[in-house]
């Protein structure tokens, strides 16, 4: 099945992400921080992320960028998902390598859709 | 009949509550939900002191700490700069309020699903927030 990494310091939104996407056939992995973040990604990579932007020690731009730098994770798609969605933290967040952006509070219609876009299911192999 | 999307916010506010408890992690709770589910980082939770009229902050988060006290005079709340506000009972008697003094940029107002969340919050978490301490701030 398609995996998806949800990456939050906020319980809540990895609460509300999981709710959203419950009946699609997707399985988690959760971080809490940037740190773990690197470290599941790089060690089994999904096929998404779900990234928040501000987080205790290292933020979603530099994680986004150390993903894009990591040859097992250059290609996966990052959504960044953030409360800060002015100009200035769109372009950095671009730049750093994401592939779109969700504000939050999160739209679950809005979520969905992206999450559709860039992580087509992929059913689990029947052997 | 409400959307299905609608009720999550929900949902999520009564799961992250059930999961905190009463314990002190009540107050991180809650200032995910506004934070991440209403769209709200600047709000205080005030105490309602009947001697002097007031309301007294207890715990915030943004502009909501620039504000340690405000008076329950008619239109006071409003004067304040709330943009909502909601009752904290105990045992069904009023004994403070949760106030909103800003939304985030992305979030032009409050929509009927985030007053559903508000409630919850109001609901499941008012004692443990006026009985907190203020180190949470």
């Amino acid at each position: 099945m398609t995996k998806i990494l949800l990456v939050d310091d906020s319980r809540t939104v990895l609460l509300m992400e999981q709710m959203i996407l419950a009946g699609e056939p997707y399985t988690f992995e959760l971080a809490t921080n940037g740190e773990e973040a690197l470290a599941r990604a790089t060690a089994n990579p999904p096929d998404l992320v779900l990234l928040d932007v501000i987080m205790p020690g290292l933020d979603g731009f530099e994680v986004c960028r150390r993903l894009r730098a990591h040859a097992s994770t250059r290609a996966v798609p990052i959504i960044m998902v953030t409360t800060r969605a002015e100009g200035e933290n769109v372009e950095e967040g671009y730049e750093s390598g994401c592939t779109d952006y969700v504000a939050k509070p999160i739209h679950p219609e809005e979520l969905l859709a992206k999450v559709r876009n860039y992580a087509p299911a992929r059913e689990a192999s029947l052997g | 009949m409400a959307n299905v999307a609608d009720t999550l916010p929900v949902a999520a506010a009564l799961v992250r509550l059930r999961e905190s408890a009463q314990g002190p992690g009540v107050f991180t709770a809650v200032r995910e939900i506004l934070s991440d589910l209403v769209g709200c980082e600047d709000f205080g939770i005030f105490s309602l002191e009947r001697r002097a009229s007031v309301l007294c902050l207890r715990q915030g988060a943004g502009s909501g700490l620039a504000r340690p006290q405000i008076s329950v005079e008619p239109g006071a709340v409003r004067g304040a700069g709330a943009v909502a506000a909601v009752p904290l009972r105990r045992g069904g008697r009023l004994c403070g309020a949760l106030l909103l003094f800003a939304l985030l940029p992305q979030k032009p107002a409050l929509q009927p699903a985030d007053h559903a969340v508000l409630e919850v919050v109001a609901t499941h978490a008012a004692e443990a927030l006026l009985d907190a301490s203020d180190g949470a701030r």
